[in-house]
């Protein structure tokens, strides 16, 4: 099931963090997760490309939820990561961590 | 709540993709309102000023459009479908080209030439008329003039201190700098040259918006009268003289025997033309700011050029109505209320106001052309679409659409197109050298032409046109085609589709009628250019070389030693082997230069009337014998007027001037000019000084020792190849003063042949294109009806076998050929009468509609499609019914 998709590193971190967010993913709440956990600032329109393609590669489905007078009575979309997208995650890391082996033996080097 | 700023709300709803938009726009605004809460106002800002600028949003319109169509379920590459029918039409386009290899190339040939000097033209169009000048918001950028019109100067160069005025008084302008050509001796080098040198105030550059290269320009007050001598070089010039030595600046060079500094150098593509006289503007190397009082300089000298800027915000017209305003206060001030004003032009049409009538023209000829060469092949796929209309209708029967049958056509048709369009910008590219080249001497920003992407795409749209118009009639034709018609076509009359041939014959009626009106408009030119060429210049101008020697005044103060010069310069020219005869003159005819104005008054014109405006120049005895201006009364100069002191004031005038007196008995008469009195010793034929084919005002001669010039051209007969004796010139020269280079050596036969050269290039294209257009025209004709003889041989057999007579087939076809030929003839005069009211000034002392060139064209075409005619008809009447029956 997990043949041949690849995930790049901008789509794993917001899948990741799509995950880690659960129920309340939007990208307004990944973006926040993203900043806090993986330390960098994206743009909402770049999470939302990223979004879509994981979408047409089957990793997330999204949801419109109903509009809620809060926000001016606009309907707000969730995202939930698939079970497809949690298994290409985990090959990835799996993947990943093959080609890390052997590297914490590795003399650490240290920038000036 | 936070909410969007209203800017950055509206910016993203128009880049978002449509069915996403108010969700995201949601999400970003709650992106927003977190970032103003957890990290502040000012990162917040700029988090969302990089939403906007970042480049997501195209990329969110192609993944949401993927998205929908995965959705769908169909393939996620957008342009799947679309592409592999697009393929398919092309291959089979392609296999139809290289079935019919001749006809594929006949067509692709044509359009390439039709395509390719539609670009060659239009790029010197764009180079010339359209590109903007490379100056800082070009558009701004005028010239101001003075209209004095009551004395015959409708445009005219403004004197000093009315620069003066200009500056104290014009508000909507951000200053005025006075330009002036002339030259300067470059001095102290190897070779001494004289240098075209522009004199202009300091502000110049900053008015251009130009920077300089290297160094500085003009700074304020370099301009005034005893400040340091400085100079700012072209670019070539650097390079040219200096071999681009970077470390020229402040290193010092002699100009007319002064010193100067370099302080800077000019970019590269710095261009600007400055008006040397009113009608040749010319390209200076060298920079000065000139350091003449222009307060103090005198009214009526008008003398120099005006370049200003319309201040931001300014319209031209408020502009152009302020410096009216400020003309009317002058005019009442100075000018007696005779209609004095100043007026403006922007700095772009201005110099190439003389030429923009001609290109125009070319580049409309050059498009009738073009349509010609598409309609031809429009009418050579309908002939041919006839003989594929088996195949047309198998494809209709399979289910293919009308749709799908005319884009086919289209295809083709644009195939021809694509390829021609390719092979035209070689063409173009190859062609635009040799145009520019061959275009004639001052074509303003001739250099600038070029072809680059913006001809790219101009050829692009041309061949997407061509495209069309090619396809257009066939695919019209081909959805139309009825299936019992096609399959039944062998049985039934074979006379062709109606349709077709109806259309076939409607498009070669416009053929000829624009060859007839590019045959006219060439007609017209070449007529002109007969008289022009025919014109007699009031001169010899065989055999003759000119040289222009400017004396500086540091060397030669005063008219004596100027005088000495040039009579020792001459006397010792006169006696060198193989030349015959030498002389100088100030004004050389044709020359473009130093021409001189001065008012005079004959002694027969009474107190009441205006004096007449004449030019001026001062000569070497033996100008007259040496140019080969006839002398119609009195003598010429002789040595004897050269005494200086002794001397009476002598003249020779010209036979425009001596028809003041009456039966033009000038000589012995005196005339006042110049604030003195002279006596007329000779009359003389007008010689021409400024066009070959227009006369002047009437004409002046002093001898120079009476009148000494600084700046003569000397000119020199010969028998031998004129331009062998530079050489001798030169060291004639040098013997006598080291340091005095010579400038502008030429022929007076270059200088006759160039004063006709912008008509004999408009002529020389338009004949061309007028050529090509109509031996294409009438080949339509012929392909037409050769292809109806084809397709109707069963017919005459028979009516053969009848007993119809050859003559009587021969003459039904060259009839239907000829009814052809006169309705496009007739609509093609209708057409050549519009374009020769647009031409009217383009042609030389024939009517816009000549009666010779609207006879001649039209009956020559004629002829000619006559002939096109006949070969067919004569196929057509030798068809052997016997051969014909027996098919059947």
């Amino acid at each position: 099931m997990t043949k041949g998709v690849h995930l790049g590193e901008a789509e794993q971190l917001i899948l990741l963090a799509a995950w880690r967010v659960g129920d309340d993913a939007t990208a307004a709440t990944i973006r926040q997760e993203v900043a806090a956990r993986g330390g960098r600032t994206l743009t909402v329109s770049s999470i939302y490309v990223t979004l879509m393609r994981l979408q047409s590669k089957g990793c997330v489905s999204s949801d419109l939820s109903d509009p809620t007078p809060v926000r001016g009575g606009k309907a707000k979309r969730y995202f939930s990561v698939t079970e497809k997208g949690i298994a290409i995650l985990q090959e990835t890391r799996r993947r990943m961590e093959k080609m890390w082996e052997g590297m914490d033996k590795a003399p650490d080097v240290r920038h000036a | 709540m936070n909410k969007l700023p209203r800017v950055a709300s509206f910016l993203l709803r128009i880049l978002l993709p449509r069915n996403w938009r108010d969700a995201i726009l949601e999400e970003i605004t709650e992106a927003y309102r977190l970032d103003v809460e957890t990290r502040g106002y000012y990162v917040a800002r700029r988090a969302l000023r990089r939403e906007i600028t970042s480049c997501h949003w195209m990329r969110l319109r192609l993944e949401a459009r993927r998205l929908r169509r995965s959705e769908r379920g169909g393939s996620s590459s957008t342009w799947n479908t679309p592409l592999s029918s697009w393929a398919k039409d092309v291959a089979y386009a392609s296999r139809l080209l290289r079935r019919s290899p001749g006809f594929s190339m006949v067509a692709v040939l044509t359009l390439a030439l039709g395509i390719g000097a539609s670009s060659a033209i239009f790029s010197v169009v764009d180079g010339v008329l359209l590109r903007p000048l490379p100056y800082r918001t070009p558009d701004q950028l005028v010239y101001v003039w003075d209209r004095l019109e009551w004395i015959g100067f409708p445009r005219a160069s403004v004197a000093g201190p009315q620069i003066d005025d200009l500056r104290n008084q014009a508000t909507l302008f951000d200053g005025f700098a006075a330009l002036r050509t002339g030259t300067l001796q470059l001095t102290g080098i190897e070779e001494p040259e004289e240098v075209e040198t522009a004199f202009a105030s300091a502000n110049v550059f900053d008015l251009l918006g130009v920077r300089s290269a290297l160094g500085r320009g003009f700074l304020a007050g370099e301009d005034v009268e005893g400040a340091e001598n400085i100079v700012v070089l072209t670019d070539g010039f650097w390079q040219r003289r200096f071999g681009a030595d970077p470390e020229v600046l402040g290193s010092s060079v002699t100009l007319d025997g002064n010193p100067y500094t370099v302080v800077g150098v000019l970019p590269r593509d710095f261009r600007f033309l400055v008006h040397h006289s009113l009608s040749q503007p010319s390209g200076a190397e060298i920079w000065l700011p000139d350091q003449t009082d222009l307060a103090a300089a005198q009214r009526g000298q008008h003398r120099y050029a005006v370049l200003s800027r319309i201040k931001d915000g300014v319209t031209f017209d408020q502009a152009a109505a302020e410096l009216a305003a400020l003309g009317e206060q002058q005019d009442g001030q100075w000018f007696g209320d005779n209609g004095f004003t100043f007026f403006a032009i922007p700095v772009q049409e201005d110099l190439v106001n003389n030429v923009r009538p001609t290109l125009l023209l070319l580049l409309a000829a050059v498009g009738l052309l073009l349509l010609i060469a598409a309609a031809n092949i429009a009418t050579l796929m309908l002939a041919r679409s006839q003989l594929r209309a088996r195949e047309i209708a198998v494809r209709t029967a399979l289910g293919a659409t009308r749709g799908r049958i005319a884009w086919l056509a289209l295809v083709e048709g644009g195939q021809f197109a694509v390829l021609g369009g390719v092979l035209g910008f070689l063409v173009a590219m190859l062609g635009m050298d040799t145009l520019v080249s061959f275009a004639p001497v001052g074509l303003p920003r001739g250099e600038e032409v070029r072809v680059d992407g913006r001809i790219f795409a101009f050829t692009g749209v041309v061949t997407f046109v061509v495209a069309v118009l090619c396809g257009l009639a066939p695919a019209f034709h081909n959805s139309k085609l009825r299936l019992s018609e096609s399959f039944g076509e062998r049985t039934r009359s074979g006379s062709g589709h109606g349709g077709s041939m109806r259309a076939r014959n409607l498009i070669v009626v416009a053929e000829i009628a624009l060859s007839l009106v590019l045959l006219t408009g060439a007609g017209l030119l070449v007529r002109s250019l007969a008289i022009m060429t025919a014109a007699n210049p009031g001169f010899a101008p065989n055999h003759v070389l000119a040289a222009d020697i400017s004396l500086p005044a540091a060397r030669y103060p005063d008219g004596f030693s100027r005088a000495a010069f040039f009579d020792e310069f001459v006397s010792r020219l006169s006696e060198a082997p193989g030349i015959d005869r030498a002389a100088a003159t100030a004004t050389l005819p044709l020359g473009y230069v130093n021409r001189n104005q001065s008012d005079c008054r004959p002694d027969v014109l009474p107190e009441a009337e205006d004096a007449i405006m004449t030019d001026y120049m001062a000569v070497l005895p033996n100008y007259f014998t040496t140019m080969g201006i006839e002398l119609l009364a009195g003598r010429f100069f002789t040595a004897d007027d050269d005494e200086r002191d002794a001397a009476p004031f002598v003249v020779i005038i010209d036979e425009k001037l001596a028809r003041y007196w009456p039966d033009g008995a000038a000589v012995g008469r005196r005339l006042s000019h110049l604030g003195e009195d002279w006596t007329v010793v000779g009359v003389v034929r007008h010689a021409r000084i400024v066009q070959v084919y227009e006369d002047d005002r009437p004409q002046i001669y002093s001898p120079h020792a009476q009148l000494p010039f600084r700046a003569m051209t000397v000119v020199v007969k010969s028998e031998l190849d004129p331009t062998a004796l530079v050489p001798l010139i030169r060291a004639n020269v040098h013997e006598l003063d080291s340091n005095q280079p010579i400038a502008n050596v030429r022929t007076m036969s270059s200088l006759v042949s160039e004063s006709t050269a912008k008509q004999r290039f408009s002529a020389s294209l338009m004949t061309a294109f007028a050529l090509v257009g109509s031996l294409l025209a009438v080949l339509g004709v012929y392909g037409v009806l050769s292809y109806t003889v084809t397709n109707r041989s069963r017919e005459i057999g028979i009516r053969m076998a009848l007993g119809a007579q050859e003559s009587g087939v021969l003459r039904l076809f060259v009839r239907q050929g000829l009814i052809v030929t006169v309705a496009g003839i007739a609509i093609g005069i209708a057409g050549a009468l519009v374009l020769s009211r647009v031409m009217s000034n383009l042609v030389f002392e024939i009517s816009s509609a000549d009666p010779l060139t609207f006879t001649v064209v039209p009956v020559v075409l004629f002829l000619v499609a006559g002939v096109a005619c006949v070969v067919p008809a004569r196929r057509a009447s030798r068809v052997d019914p016997l051969a014909v029956l027996r098919e059947e």
